[in-house]
């Protein structure tokens, strides 16, 4: 397997294939708030839980009114594609993750599970030591599964491949800048997730070998850029829509995208202090966006730090946190005069509905952009 | 006994053949209309649009700037065959041919259809350019109520956008079950909307989470009828189509409010699509939002056609 | 002693005729909009025509289904998974559960000792209007019932579409058709989406006995759904003939015991 996109797409067998190799157990987790550096630490290979759009028969019976994602993620379960899942862990985000958890325990009881909180509002004043407690009972209970003890060289090893990760990653979503943009909006995308879902000291040495090849590329001027916001995404659909317009999404503000990647463990003798306050202190998800409302004002950042022309708002069809959180988004976004269009995705993207708005979208920030009969679609 | 129930059923059995989904009720007229006075063959630009919908298409060819011809037909279930007749039925008996127009733009749902296009431009763009048409100048807020989707468009300027909003996921397929509850209720398409505002009191909505939800709701309200004496045919209507503004109502408070320098209080609503053609919902709509439909002399629904063609 | 049942479905009202527990005529009609009172008792007056009966002749009649109330000559009402649970239990006296799926609503019955049920399942609220799904389907597609049954068991490969709920699946079967899927290949995508959610209504907490389900209401009608429905659960349904006459027959029989 070369690219990041192989990677992506056989995720399984890449999973497979590294539990073959090294003999480790591969432990699955749904939220980015989960502290992989612990598990990483620990030999055990952290594997993101990604829905994958399968026909399915009965997980609406079973998680009913809960979106598509984490029901797919039961779903995933239920066909055996992750038959090489040794453990599960969830954290507290939101629900219907916890319920795809919950059910997909009572299905597989055998599974190593363990259930983390993290403190619903990062930013309280008893939230980080909350976290290093709950961390404490986690690297135990790991320890005590595993049979071996995490040391801190190990955890110190693995805080470093994660930073140099999290470095490399946020130097790849540089490309899209204004200046030069040499980078895809798909593939940026492809490679965050892939990370999530493999060995990062493979992706590590797999990005420092990519980023110059990408640097030399010739750039893609005159693109419309757009940036990407809301639920969680699991493939690049969207972005491939976009790009299909003639448009380029040059910054998301994802909890898989930029929200995986923006900030480090800023080392600590208390190691699992360091990792707490490393989640505590990323960008808050929707979900534990409480009280402050921190995500509007990161949202213009970001879309004034990558100089975007509009903003995609893609909502998950039933997903509670950003449900709610929209309305604080387009509050600012229309305060900024910020054009942007919210839409639904679905099981699948509900190609011609979407791309109705898109192209409105796009049509709005360039007026006058027409496109030729007989384009090409992704 | 299973095959006792057979052999009675096949010896003494009348069954009256059960009318599910007949059609006849939800029909609506398709229309078409030709200009015989334009001379087309002495003139420099002829240009069309077509907006190919999930429910209904339309085309429309002006010459020289000046409406040429039209036609909005059903869609059906063969998209490329609906974009090839609705041209020829626009065309009509001009002697006009598909080659003989310059430029055609094609829009809507189903726009990579029309294989004869030149070229192919948002809905949204094209339904704001073609609102400009139907209404003039002074509408800037235009609703265009689809078979699928409810569009809500904020003009400025002549036909720029200044920002729109699509209905929700959940209120999709709101203009298309009209025509389903035509059928369940048994009441034609083309009366609903004046059999609905014939009502002594105006009910409120059934549930307004989705169309789904909404006519067996409806249609439950019958059962009131009986014992209550309340519900008559016109009330289960108008509470049905009260509904589907409501939805409608929703997508349009999304818009971005006006300016809040702009002290003038808007007026006027432009509203497109084949709802527009329903009064139930557009009485509805004005009184909710206080504001006053604009009337055309068109059919709302050709709005999408019309603003693709004065793009070509 | 001569009883009938009356099912007032959303769209359709079923009545059947029962005599000395025998089925002596049916008749049915579309109800959906108003005046279903009137034609109700128009549909009523045809059933007693077939039977050769008059009305004093009949010593007891129940309704059933969502119109229920509206039968105005109707001494007793039962709900719809009772009288699904009656017609199974007078058509295979060896039957454990009964499906029953109609235009808006699917129920699971598992029957218990004589008259008695132990459990129901019923569809969840974003998937009512199942049967109602198939008719819209047939409607867009331009198809006839007919067509839709004689898809046939078979499917090649299937085309996922949203399942979420009838109305996404018809945005999804749209999608198909303006990519230029034929009409056929849209059909059998949206029959399986029928499939598998009335799979997931069957899988849902009691598994319906192999050979002793009871399949009943106006979706048997379909063929193309029965057989998929079979292969897929590995059930062998009893469907009686006339099946869409389900909920009549069980509230005839319902009629008959009240007057025991």
């Amino acid at each position: 397997m070369k690219t990041f996109k192989e990677i992506l797409d056989n995720r399984h067998m890449y999973a497979k294939e590294w539990k073959a190799k090294t003999g480790g157990k591969v432990l699955g987790f749904y939220d980015t708030y989960f502290p992989e550096e612990i598990a990483y630490a620990a030999g055990v290979l952290p594997v993101r839980i990604l829905a994958a759009h399968e026909p399915d028969s009965g997980t609406d019976r079973l998680m009913y009114g809960n979106c598509y994602c984490t029901r797919d993620m039961l779903n995933q379960f239920i066909r055996g594609r992750y038959d090489y899942v040794d453990g599960l862990v969830s954290v507290e985000s939101c629900q219907w993750w916890y319920n795809a958890f919950d059910t997909t325990l009572i299905m597989f009881p055998h599974l190593f599970s363990h259930y983390l909180f993290t403190p619903d509002y990062p930013d309280g004043r008893m939230s980080k030591d909350l976290l290093r407690a709950e961390l404490e009972v986690f690297k135990a209970k790991l320890e005590e599964w595993l049979g071996n003890e995490i040391t801190d060289g190990a955890l110190d090893r693995a805080i470093e491949v994660y930073n140099t990760n999290r470095a490399l990653l946020r130097r790849l979503y540089t490309l899209r800048r204004f200046d030069r943009p040499v980078l895809l909006g798909s593939e940026a995308m492809e490679i965050v997730l892939a990370c999530q879902v493999m060995d990062k000291a493979e992706a590590n040495s797999m990005l420092e070998a990519l980023i110059p090849q990408l640097e030399k590329r010739r750039p893609y001027e005159d693109w419309p850029r757009l940036m990407l916001v809301g639920s969680e995404t699991y493939d690049t659909e969207l972005e491939k829509l976009v790009e299909s317009l003639g448009a380029n999404i040059v910054i998301d503000e994802l909890d898989n995208g930029t929200g995986y990647f923006s900030n480090d463990v800023i080392p600590l003798s208390d190691r699992l202090m360091a990792v707490g306050l490393r989640y505590l202190g990323k960008p808050h998800s929707a979900l534990k966006d409480n009280v402050w409302r921190r995500r509007p004002e990161r949202i213009y950042q970001l879309f004034e730090d990558w100089q975007a022309d509009g903003v995609l708002i893609a909502k998950q069809i039933y997903c509670h946190p950003h449900g709610t959180d929209m309305y604080a988004v387009w509050k600012l976004l229309r305060e900024r005069n910020i054009p942007y269009h919210t839409f639904e995705r679905d099981t699948t993207l509900p190609y011609e509905e979407t791309r109705l708005g898109v192209e409105a979208l796009i049509d709005m920030i360039k007026p006058g952009m027409t496109r030729i009969s007989g384009w090409s679609r992704a | 006994m299973a095959a006792l129930w057979e052999r009675l059923c096949l010896r003494r059995n009348k069954i009256i053949e059960e009318a599910a989904m007949t059609g006849e009720f939800k029909k609506w007229p398709e229309s078409s209309w030709t200009s015989d006075a334009i001379q087309w063959k002495k003139t420099d630009k002829i240009a069309a649009g077509v907006d190919i919908g999930t429910t209904s298409s339309q085309a429309a060819v002006f010459v020289d700037g000046q409406l040429f011809g039209y036609a909005s037909i059903r869609t059906g279930s063969d998209f490329r065959g609906a974009a090839d007749a609705v041209i020829q039925k626009a065309l009509g008996s001009s002697g006009m041919a598909v080659k003989d127009i310059g430029a055609v733009v094609a829009t809507g749902f189903g726009d990579k259809n029309v294989t004869y296009a030149t070229q192919s431009r948002s809905e949204i763009l094209c339904i704001a350019k073609g609102a400009r048409y139907l209404f003039g100048p002074s509408v800037t807020t235009v609703v265009d109520m689809g078979g699928q989707t409810t569009k809500a468009i904020r003009l400025y300027e002549w036909d720029r956008v200044r920002d729109f909003k699509i209905s929700d996921k959940c209120a999709t397929g709101m203009g298309r079950h009209i025509e389903v509850a035509a059928e369940i209720l048994r009441t034609p398409l083309t009366e609903m909307g004046e059999k609905s505002l014939d009502v002594a009191f105006d009910p409120e909505p059934v549930s307004t989470t989705c169309y789904n939800f909404a006519y067996p709701e409806a249609a439950g309200l019958f059962r009131q009828g009986y014992k209550e004496d309340t519900y008559k045919e016109n009330d289960v209507l108008a509470a049905y189509l009260f509904t589907v503004a409501w939805r409608i109502l929703g997508t349009v408070g999304k818009l971005a409010p006006l300016d809040v320098g702009d002290m003038t209080v808007e007026k006027e609503l432009g509203l497109t699509g084949g709802l527009a053609k329903n009064k139930g919902i557009t009485r509805r709509v004005e009184r909710e939002l206080n504001m006053t439909a604009l009337t055309s002399a068109y059919d709302p629904q050709l709005a999408g056609a019309i603003g693709a063609a004065l793009f070509a | 002693m001569i009883t009938a049942g009356v099912d007032a479905g959303l769209m359709n009202t079923k009545i059947a005729v029962l005599k000395d527990g025998k089925v002596i005529a049916r008749a049915a009609g579309a109800t959906g909009g108003g005046g279903r009172r009137e034609a109700i008792e128009k549909i009523w007056a045809e059933a007693l025509k077939a039977a050769g009966a008059d009305p004093s002749d009949v010593s007891g009649v129940a309704a059933t289904g969502i119109g229920r109330e509206d039968v105005s000559f109707a001494g007793k009402t039962i709900v719809e998974s009772l009288a699904a649970a009656r017609a199974a239990r007078f058509l295979y006296p060896g039957a454990t559960s009964v499906v029953d799926a109609g235009a808006d609503q699917t129920r699971v019955v598992t029957l218990g000792e004589g008259k008695d049920i132990t459990e129901v399942v019923l569809n969840q609220k974003c998937m009512a209007g199942l049967g109602l799904l198939l008719e819209v389907a047939a409607d867009r597609l331009e198809m006839t019932l007919e067509e839709m049954s004689a898809l046939g068991p078979e499917t090649r490969d299937p085309i996922p579409l949203n399942d979420g709920c009838p109305v996404f699946a018809e945005q999804g079967a749209l999608e198909l058709l303006n990519k230029g899927v034929p009409k056929k290949e849209v059909a059998d995508a949206v029959t399986d989406v029928a499939v598998v959610r009335l799979l997931s209504i069957l899988n849902d907490k009691v598994r319906p006995g192999k050979d002793s389900t009871v399949l009943i209401g106006g979706l048997t009608k379909n063929a193309a759904v029965t057989e998929r429905l079979k292969r897929c659960s590995g059930i062998d349904f009893l469907i009686p003939e006339a099946a869409e006459y389900g909920g009549a027959l069980g509230a005839a029989v319902f009629a008959a015991e009240q007057n025991h």
